[in-house]
């Protein structure tokens, strides 16, 4: 395990802000920590970077103590702060010796991360460039510029596509899939599931500090999963058909409301090319089928009673 | 070194701040220069005349001629010239139209008044609200010396010594005193108190460069590397004091070699001085930050502070022309102090004082760094 947390708990004042948590990371995953604002994520990646000393539990880190080993792990992990941490009166690549230097490189090694960085990021003709004219885009790439200069084993990154357009945030994903690919062990916070759904390998929901659930996508969809559920749209829908529908084999309910059926049936129950079937026998045309397949969204609501935008 | 990466780049950060560059250097070059001529008149010392000062002498007898004889004496014409009234009344009305600053008047008993043993007086009469305080005192020095002399002769004649001889001589020995360089003239003023300004200006960069990592998401990403704490707020305070002495030393070469602002004669007494006021700065601006619940208000704290401080030690015009009230609170204004340490090196010479004044600069330097820590240590509890 690269990371293992240990009954952790942060309390400000009376609010119990991370309660009682366990985790565990492999080593090589793209690890999820999903969860609505203010469920816990940053106060628990705060307490993983030293930033947040903690009241209980233990952290250890690459096999390390966090607290007794502090230094040591710290060169190791590179975070992507929620806010853009960057310097708008350097340019870009001296935001980028800045902290390559604090990470310890320096010479030829700092130049040649450097341009390594720059290419990865797309910021090549951007160099000499200051951040306070870039795009909200560019300046999110430079934030990850600078935490993955020094090729950290693991990446913190804490909701690093917030305020920013669609093309720039499939670029970040992108960037994560690849710097997972090329060994860092990433973990990755948001209150966006479908970017978690997306290129996570294992997901946390945390909520009021406590981790609710915690597995591979699969894990975490059959937790609710225990039906089917397909709305089929028709030119023209009545009861008949519904009651004909409902004696299909593992069809357990048929609703029929504005031409619109709901049909609910067992889980796995494959029974769609006979629900088709009878539909067809009746001469009604069907004009649109939807398969409902459980989301993340749907476990937290789940397991939570509301939605992660609550 | 991280703490050299974090020195240099504040400073290029903090020279790279246009805004804080006019406020710095552009804005004291332009205000020396305006106060410097505007209130010119303001500091020329004019040569001191002759008093004038009615006489009326009344004595009956002949003891009073000897008074009269001091007053005729070259050494007292020299700095009194003394108009002989015939009238008490005379001599008042000379007073109260201001022609004479005082008038000696003896009485018609000041013989008799010796000889009986009871006692006689010359008396000076002014008016106190006629101004020309500096000429009454001259009057009345010119009158008690002759008294405590007369006196001396008068004591030694009671205890049977020969107290009759007066003999005029001197101790004093005549040097002409080179005034230049010694009493500041406008530009030699405003150029310390500008330059003192910057400096506590100066305590923005200490406010601004650790704000950045106290309040703002940046100083977190690099609290999160592989650093110890102590080692970015001393890079960034070092920064900060360094930028800043980098602009108080430019401020005395522009001033010295443009403005002819007189600096004295060691630049590295000067260097030294501008060196704790730097630190001292530096710590005020790093303590206000730790005591302000955020960024805006230390900002706010801060602009108000600078400019206070600035005008109670009489940096924009001195304090002696504003009242007793106003010289009072001098005190409170650190700036006093640095005006102090420069003026005293430069103009009075005494590098003891200046030492002193030094020290104290250091320490108080120590103490807001100090009170910043523990600040900042009960914040992050």
């Amino acid at each position: 395990m690269i990371v293992e947390i240990n009954n952790l708990v942060k309390r400000y004042e009376n609010n119990i802000a991370v309660d009682h948590i366990n985790l565990s990371i492999k080593e090589g995953d793209i690890y999820g920590l999903l969860g609505p604002n203010g469920a816990g994520k940053t106060t628990l990646i705060n307490t993983m970077l030293c930033l947040s000393r903690i009241n209980e539990g233990q952290i250890k880190i690459f096999g390390k103590d966090l607290y007794s080993q502090e230094e040591e792990i710290k060169k190791e992990i590179g975070i992507v702060p929620q806010d853009v941490a960057i310097y708008d009166d350097l340019t870009t690549y001296e935001n980028l010796v800045f902290f390559g230097k604090l990470y310890g490189l320096k010479g030829n090694l700092l130049k040649n991360r450097i341009d390594e960085t720059l290419e990865f990021i797309g910021l090549q003709d951007k160099k000499k460039a200051y951040p306070k004219k870039f795009s909200g885009g560019m300046k999110r790439r430079l934030n990850i510029g600078c935490a993955i200069l020094h090729q950290p084993k693991l990446i913190i990154m804490d909701e690093p596509t917030v305020g920013i357009d669609p093309q720039s945030r499939n670029q970040i994903l992108e960037s994560v899939k690849i710097l997972n690919e090329k060994g860092s062990t990433i973990i990755y916070t948001s209150h966006y599931m479908e970017e978690i759904e997306e290129i996570c390998k294992t997901i946390t929901i945390i909520d009021h500090g406590r981790v609710i659930a915690s597995g591979t996508k699969e894990e975490l969809k059959n937790l609710i999963s225990f039906e089917d559920r397909i709305t089929i749209r028709l030119a023209k829908a009545n009861n008949n058909l519904c009651n004909e529908i409902k004696s299909i084999d593992q069809v357990k309910e048929c609703i029929v409301e504005d031409n619109r059926l709901t049909i609910v049936s067992s889980k796995n129950s494959k029974n769609l090319g006979r629900i088709i079937d009878v539909i067809t026998q009746q001469n009604s045309l069907i004009q649109e089928i939807n398969l409902e397949k459980p989301t993340l969204e749907g476990v937290f609501l789940t397991l939570t009673g509301r939605t992660l935008r609550d | 070194m991280a703490i050299l990466n974090i020195i240099y780049f504040t400073i290029l950060r903090n020279l790279r701040d246009k805004k804080d560059l006019l406020l710095m250097l552009v804005m004291p070059i332009v205000v020396i220069y305006i106060l410097g001529n505007a209130l010119s008149s303001q500091f020329v010392f004019a040569e001191i005349k002759r008093s004038p000062v009615g006489f009326l002498n009344e004595d009956i007898g002949g003891a009073s001629a000897r008074f009269e004889d001091f007053l005729s004496s070259n050494e007292v014409e020299e700095i009194l010239e003394v108009i002989k009234v015939d009238s008490y009344e005379e001599g008042v009305s000379l007073v109260q139209n201001r022609e004479v600053v005082a008038l000696i008047y003896i009485n018609a008993e000041y013989t008799q008044g010796i000889q009986s043993n009871a006692g006689a007086n010359i008396e000076m009469i002014t008016d106190l609200h006629s101004g020309g305080g500096f000429y009454r005192m001259i009057v009345k020095n010119v009158v008690d010396s002759f008294v405590e002399s007369n006196n001396a002769i008068m004591a030694m004649t009671m205890i049977g010594g020969n107290g009759g001889e007066y003999r005029r001589t001197s101790a004093i020995k005549d040097n002409t005193i080179d005034l230049a360089d010694k009493i500041p003239g406008s530009m030699d003023y405003y150029g310390v108190t500008m330059l003192v300004m910057i400096l506590m200006y100066g305590a923005n960069y200490g406010l601004h460069g650790i704000a950045k990592e106290y309040f703002v998401g940046i100083g977190d990403r690099i609290k999160a590397s592989p650093i110890k704490n102590y080692q970015i707020y001393l890079g960034r305070t070092l920064g900060a004091v360094f930028t800043l002495f980098l602009q108080a030393m430019i401020l005395v070469f522009f001033t010295k070699h443009v403005y002819g602002v007189n600096w004295g004669d060691n630049l590295l007494v000067i260097m030294m001085i501008c060196l704790s006021l730097a630190v001292f700065s530096v710590g005020i601006g790093i303590m206000v930050c730790m005591l302000a619940p955020n960024r805006k208000v230390a900002n706010s704290i801060m602009t108000i502070l600078v400019p206070v401080f600035t005008f109670l030690a009489g940096g924009y015009a001195p304090i002696e022309y504003m009242g007793e009230l106003f010289n009072k609170f001098k005190y409170l204004s650190p700036n006093y102090i640095g005006h102090r340490a420069f003026f005293s090196y430069i103009y009075g010479g005494r590098i003891v004082e200046t030492q002193l004044l030094v020290i104290l600069i250091w320490g108080l330097a120590f103490l807001t760094m100090g009170l910043a820590i523990m600040l900042g240590r009960r914040e992050t509890a």
